[in-house]
Formats: structure tokens, C-alpha cells, sequence
């Protein structure tokens, strides 16, 4: 029997329905990670031109060269993601049920910084953390930093940086989550016994952890890629793999290493990350 | 710090073991929200070992008052009294009572085991899992034990909240409209099964509600609460027969309340004219300081005869035209005109015997026993408390509706 063309229409129509989501990830996302895949496996030269020949070595160069620079890249990041925690914890937590009608003032001042282009932003820590500056002047003047330390291009002053940058896509998360819960679950913690540190800890803590977990995954898979906070805040002895890959790409022109050295960095950053999940089982949360 | 607050609600459990001991004592509360004052000088006893009913309209500051005896919310003014002492001032959780919330909070992230052994985690006790069995098996979800409060119906987290908060077998249980959320005939089921509980265990429960009907057949007594204030408190039969304020009188059930004058006493009862007629009211049931009264009687006790019937002098009687009738299944719902009254007087006959229902326009009188009447204050508003409450029992609540909607045409009397 012959369809119909309503039929056939019909049959069509789930495929028609996904094509403008199977058309974005094509173009946004397997297309740069082939043109990277194939990149990486290139050899030759600027001048020369460059090859597809399947060149594995080029990871085994970029890993043997470079490694130095992604164990750094990932303790900074680490580190800032920490740090990031450490502040955005709290501030969000204010935030949601200290802040009573100034809630909303805040929330824009979290996200305000955002409004400045990121190297604006960077650069005026290079004024802030400079030698002359008010924070090296504190810190001295209190005696935690003598007379000849410093913090600009230091790793405090990298991972500053990163933290700063990367604050507001930590903090905005945990808002979300610890204002999406329902404060009568914290009045029943209270009444059933709980002081309040410990419902806290039995309610909203384990309720804001969605949160968390985004927020975490937020500031550290951009901070570990990252170079203009290395660039500008830091040193020789403070750069990061993002540096080594952005002079691969616009200084060296070695395309190929530089292709390889974005797969490693983004395979080690899922493995990081799925691990730390599998260990956390915070993909049950999420 | 956890063992401090075990010791102390520890300490204040046995010194209310023996009996009579456990009264939960509220003097003078005052709460304000801005200029609202929402609870108003409050007086009121639960005694130990009773379901205790708070019964009001929306809005009347029920909740407000539960959140003050546990702790959430601290009173302006007054004191809160456990067993004689004072806990005004203890915190929250440091407080030998618990809550089943009106919208029951469980804690969405825990087992509904762990949400009911919580409050013994947090007491550090010993024999968890006993425990949390033994008493999810009274409100049979033993089967639930390892399921989150989501995957479970709104009935079965009701009792999910029973059990989390009765575990801990709290001196006083507080539960604040537990039943709101849930259907007509589960509402019956829980009602039933919370007094077995109760009757059961012997705690003392306070009971908020503002259905009018789940507080009767429930409670062991019952406080009507309005504006803040209680307007009286009572066993069930004891509201519902003599009703002190016109806000009870039409709040729980409904009642005719006509405009009258007292006239003298006889012996013990007290002679009021309403609408050019005598009726007697016993003296123990006269609740008014002043000549003018509303005289009250329930329109269930009022039998409808038709007039020239020979009257009885144990009875009152107050003669009419009927205005109209209607059938509610098990009884019928007469309105009858009364010469020199504006409102008409209601009577609900049940069908016990054959015969045609009174026509529209029939003279008749109603009559009825003289220890069914009562008097309230002449100066009340007669139709306080009328159409806020909930659940009709027999029916005629539908027809105050309409005659609410008849009386906005007329507006009020007074
Ligand atoms: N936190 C609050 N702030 C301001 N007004 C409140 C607050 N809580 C309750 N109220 C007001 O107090 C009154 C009594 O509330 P509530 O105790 O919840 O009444 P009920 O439980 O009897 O319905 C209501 O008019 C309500 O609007
Ligand atoms: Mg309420």
C-alpha cells in the first residue's frame, strides 16, 4: 500500500523536529573538535605547508615538553576553584537569607563585574596587586610580606586573578540552588532538634550541593584553560598551558602541537571531571 | 553541644511523667506583624494527654500561635508554660515538642527512613532502627522505608510527617492543618487514625484546624479561635449546645439568632420577648449582661408543625409562613418568614415520618425544647463566623450561602 502524503509527511516530521539541535551540535561542536582532532595529527611547516599523516608523535612531544605547564594549569585552577568556593559560599548564603530586601542590589553587584571586559578587569589587578599598590602596602606594613616580596607576577597573584574572574559563575549557581530551597525544611530541621549549624549541615548544605557542583565545574574547566591571567598577573616561571598553546598558535605557528596540546588539555579536564564526579557520586545530585 | 539539649529535653520529660503533669500553658500571648496584632492576648490550657483542637477561620492567627509554642516565631508579650515551665525563651530546638507541618517539609534529599529517624540523630539515640520501624509500621509504610518523599502520594506523606515528628515522642505534637491537603474521604481515614494514635500513645496533640467538622469529631476539646483571640473553649457538645458568642453560634454549625428582650426570670429560666413572642431561655445558658439578646436555637432542634397544633408548655414556640423548602436527602431544609423579624428562621426536619412537605405559604409553628435555647449578647454581630466555616455536615451550610448572597442585597440588620 502506498503512503499517503500525510503519511509520509508524518514520518518525517521527529527528524524535521531535531534538525535545528543536530545542525548546532554539527556546527558548534563536532566540526571544531574534528578540524582540532585532524589539526593535531598533521606534520610540516608554516612555510611548508602542513600534512595530514597521522603524526602521533606530536602528543608524545607536546605531553614529554609541556607537562610542567598542564600539572601547573590544573593545580592554579584547582586552587582558584577552592578559593572561589571559599568566597562564593558564603557571599551566596548572605545573599539569600541575610540580605532581606538588599537581595537583589546584591545579586546585581555579584554579576556587575561581568558588565567590564574581562582584560579590563585583569588589568586593573595588575594595578591593585602592583608593588605600590594598596594590598602590597597592607600585607607589608602588617608584616606578612617583607620588604622585598611581592605579589604581582606571583602565583598568589595568578590565581587571584582566576578566582576574581570566575567568582560570579561560582556564586550564581549556589544561589540558585540554596534560594530554591524551601526555608520550612529548615524550620522542621529546628524542630526536630537541630541547632542551627546543624541543620546546616543535614539540610541545607546537602541541598545546596547541586550548586556547588556546577559552580565548581563552571570556574574550573575555564581557569584551566586560561591565559590572560597568567599574561598579565604573572611571570616566566607562572605560565599556564593556555599561554604555551596561545605562542604555539600565534607566535610559533605550529598548528599541529598546538591542536594536540587543546585535545590533551580537554581530555584530561573530562577525565578530571568524571572522576571527581564518580567519586563524589555527585551526578546523583544533578 | 547536641548532648547539652538531649540532657535538657531529657530533664524536662520526666519531670511531667506523672500525670496532669504535661499541661501546655499560653498566658497573655501577643504577636504583631507591623500594626496587625495577629494573636491577642491569648489565654489558653491544653491539658496533657488530650487532642486539643484549635479551630478559627483562615487567617485568624492559628499558625502563628503553633509557631510560637514551637519556637519559630517569639511571642511580643505573654508566656509559654510546659509542665509549669517556663519556655518562652528556650530555642527552638531545644524545645520537647514537634510539628507535622501544613505543608509536611520533609527533606527531599533523605530516605523517609532517615526523615523520620532525624530528630533521633539529633538526639543521639540509641535503638534508631527499632524505633523508626515500630512506628513507621503504625502509619504502615514499613514498604516505603528506602524511597524519597517524592516518589510517595500526598497521603502517604502526610503520615510520613506523622511519624517523623510522633518518633519522637514529643510532649506536646502540634500539628497544623495536616489534613488540608488531602481528599474528602482520606481526610475522614486520617481523622480516624490520628485519634487512634493519639488515644493510643497518650501524648498530648494540638490540633490546628478551620474545618469545623474534623475538629468535632476529632477532638476531646476544642478552642474556636477568632481575630486573634479565643472566643470560647469547650468540649465538642458543649460548643455546639451553648455557644456563647454569635461567632460560635454560627462558626460551629449554624444557628437562628433573633433579636429579643429580656423580660424576667422564672424559677431558672430566663423570659425574653422575641417578635412579640415569649421564649424561655434556662438561666445557665443566658450569656448577656445586657436586656437585648439574641436568642438562639439550631435549626435541627426546631420542629416544624402546622399552626393550631396544640402547644406544649415544655416547649418554645415561635409561629410563621413558610417561604420555602428544600430536600437534602435525609432531611428537609425549611425557611420560614417570621412576622416582625427581618431574617427568616431556618429548621431542618429530619424525614422520619410520611406526608407531604409544607407548601410555600402554610402557617406553622416552630417549636422546639426550652433547654435548646440560648442567648447571646444583644450587641454582637449576629452573622459573625457565618460562611467561613468549612465541611457542612448535613447540608445546610449550602443554604447560608445563598441567604448571605440574599442578605448583601439587603445588607446587615443592625
Ligand atoms: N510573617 C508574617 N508577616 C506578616 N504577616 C503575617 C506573617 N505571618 C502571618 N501573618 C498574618 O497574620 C495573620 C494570621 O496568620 P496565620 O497565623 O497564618 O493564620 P491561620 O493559620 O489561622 O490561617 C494573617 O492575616 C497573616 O496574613
Ligand atoms: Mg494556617
Amino acid at each position: 500500500m502506498a503512503l499517503t502524503a500525510a503519511e509520509k509527511r508524518r514520518n518525517w516530521t521527529p527528524y524535521l523536529l531535531l534538525a535545528p539541535m543536530l545542525l548546532w551540535l554539527l556546527m558548534f561542536f563536532l566540526a571544531p573538535m574534528v578540524t582540532l582532532l585532524m589539526g593535531s595529527l598533521q606534520s610540516g611547516s608554516f612555510t611548508e605547508g602542513f600534512n595530514f599523516t597521522f603524526e602521533v608523535s606530536n602528543y608524545v612531544n607536546a605531553i614529554v615538553a609541556y607537562w610542567p605547564w598542564f600539572l601547573r594549569s590544573i593545580g592554579y585552577a584547582l586552587v582558584a576553584t577552592l578559593c572561589a568556593l571559599l568566597i562564593a559560599y558564603p557571599l551566596a548564603y548572605m545573599i539569600v537569607f541575610k540580605a532581606g530586601r538588599w537581595k537583589y542590589i546584591l545579586l546585581v553587584l555579584v554579576v556587575a563585574p561581568l558588565f567590564a571586559s574581562f582584560l579590563v578587569r585583569t588589568l586593573a589587578w595588575t594595578t591593585i596587586l602592583a608593588d605600590e599598590g594598596v594590598v602590597v602596602g597592607t600585607l607589608r606594613s602588617l608584616h606578612i610580606l617583607s620588604p622585598d616580596q611581592w605579589l604581582l607576577a606571583t602565583p598568589v597573584s595568578v590565581i587571584a586573578g582566576l578566582t576574581y574572574n570566575f567568582l560570579p559563575f561560582m556564586t550564581l549557581p549556589i544561589y540558585v540552588s540554596l534560594d530554591r530551597i524551601d526555608k520550612r525544611l529548615i524550620e522542621a530541621a529546628t524542630d526536630l532538634y537541630a541547632s542551627g549549624f546543624r541543620a546546616f549541615r543535614r539540610v541545607t548544605l546537602p541541598l545546596s550541593l547541586p550548586g556547588i557542583v556546577s559552580g565548581m565545574l563552571l570556574v574550573f574547566i575555564p581557569a584551566a584553560g586560561d591565559f590572560v591571567n597568567a599574561q598579565l598577573l604573572g611571570s616566566v616561571e607562572t605560565q599556564m598551558i593556555g599561554n604555551v598553546i596561545e605562542s604555539q598558535y600565534l607566535r610559533a605557528l605550529d598548528y599541529p602541537m598546538a591542536s594536540a596540546l587543546s585535545v590533551i588539555l580537554i581530555v584530561l579536564i573530562i577525565g578530571l571531571v568524571t572522576f571527581s564526579m564518580r567519586r563524589s557520586r555527585a551526578d546523583e545530585l544533578l | 553541644m547536641t548532648e547539652v539539649i538531649t540532657a535538657e529535653s531529657e530533664g524536662l520529660k520526666q519531670a511531667t511523667a506523672l500525670p496532669g503533669e504535661g499541661d501546655l500553658d499560653l498566658r497573655g500571648l501577643v504577636k504583631r506583624y507591623g500594626k496587625n496584632t495577629v494573636v491577642d492576648h491569648l489565654d489558653l490550657t491544653i491539658p496533657s494527654g488530650q487532642l486539643f483542637a484549635l479551630l478559627g477561620p483562615s487567617g485568624c492567627g492559628k499558625t502563628t500561635t503553633l509557631r510560637m509554642v514551637a519556637g519559630l516565631e517569639h511571642p511580643d508579650e505573654g508566656q509559654i508554660h510546659l509542665s509549669g515551665t517556663d519556655i518562652t525563651q528556650l530555642r527552638t530546638f531545644r524545645r520537647p515538642v514537634n510539628t507535622v507541618f501544613q505543608s509536611y517539609a520533609l527533606f527531599p534529599h533523605l530516605t523517609i527512613f532517615e526523615n523520620v529517624a532525624f530528630g533521633l540523630r539529633e538526639r543521639r539515640k540509641k535503638d534508631i532502627k527499632a524505633k523508626v520501624s515500630r512506628i513507621l509500621e503504625t502509619v504502615e509504610l514499613q514498604a516505603m522505608a528506602h524511597r524519597k518523599p517524592a516518589q510517595l502520594s500526598g497521603g502517604q506523606q502526610q503520615r510520613v510527617a506523622l511519624a517523623r515528628a510522633l518518633v519522637n515522642e514529643p510532649q506536646v505534637l502540634l500539628l497544623d492543618e495536616p489534613l488540608g491537603a488531602l481528599d474528602m474521604k482520606l481526610r475522614r481515614q486520617m481523622q480516624y487514625q490520628i485519634k487512634q494514635i493519639q488515644n493510643e500513645l497518650g501524648l498530648t496533640f494540638l490540633h490546628v484546624t478551620h474545618d469545623q467538622e474534623e475538629a468535632m469529631t476529632m477532638a476531646d476539646k476544642i478552642a474556636v479561635m477568632n481575630n486573634g483571640r479565643i472566643e470560647q473553649m469547650g468540649a465538642p457538645e458543649e460548643l455546639y449546645e451553648s455557644p456563647r458568642t454569635a461567632f460560635v453560634a454560627n462558626f460551629l454549625g449554624s444557628s437562628n439568632l433573633l433579636e429579643g428582650e429580656v423580660r424576667g426570670t422564672d424559677g431558672d429560666v430566663v423570659v425574653t420577648e422575641v417578635v412579640g413572642q415569649q421564649v424561655r431561655v434556662p438561666k445557665d445558658r443566658v450569656h448577656s449582661a445586657h436586656q437585648s439578646v439574641f436568642v438562639g436555637v439550631r435549626p435541627e432542634k426546631i420542629h416544624v408543625v402546622e399552626h393550631g397544633t396544640a402547644p406544649d408548655p415544655s416547649e418554645n414556640e415561635i409561629s410563621g409562613i413558610v417561604l420555602d423548602s428544600s430536600f437534602i436527602g435525609i432531611g428537609t431544609e425549611y425557611v420560614v418568614t417570621v412576622a416582625g423579624s427581618f431574617e427568616p428562621m431556618k429548621a431542618f426536619v429530619q424525614n422520619r415520618s410520611a406526608g407531604a412537605r409544607l407548601a410555600p405559604g402554610t402557617p406553622v409553628s416552630l417549636r422546639w425544647q426550652i433547654p435548646f435555647t440560648f442567648a447571646l449578647d444583644g450587641h454582637e454581630d449576629p452573622h459573625a463566623g457565618e460562611g467561613s466555616a468549612v465541611g457542612p455536615a448535613t447540608g445546610h451550610i449550602s443554604v447560608d450561602a445563598d441567604e448571605m448572597s440574599a442578605r448583601a442585597k439587603h445588607g446587615p440588620r443592625k
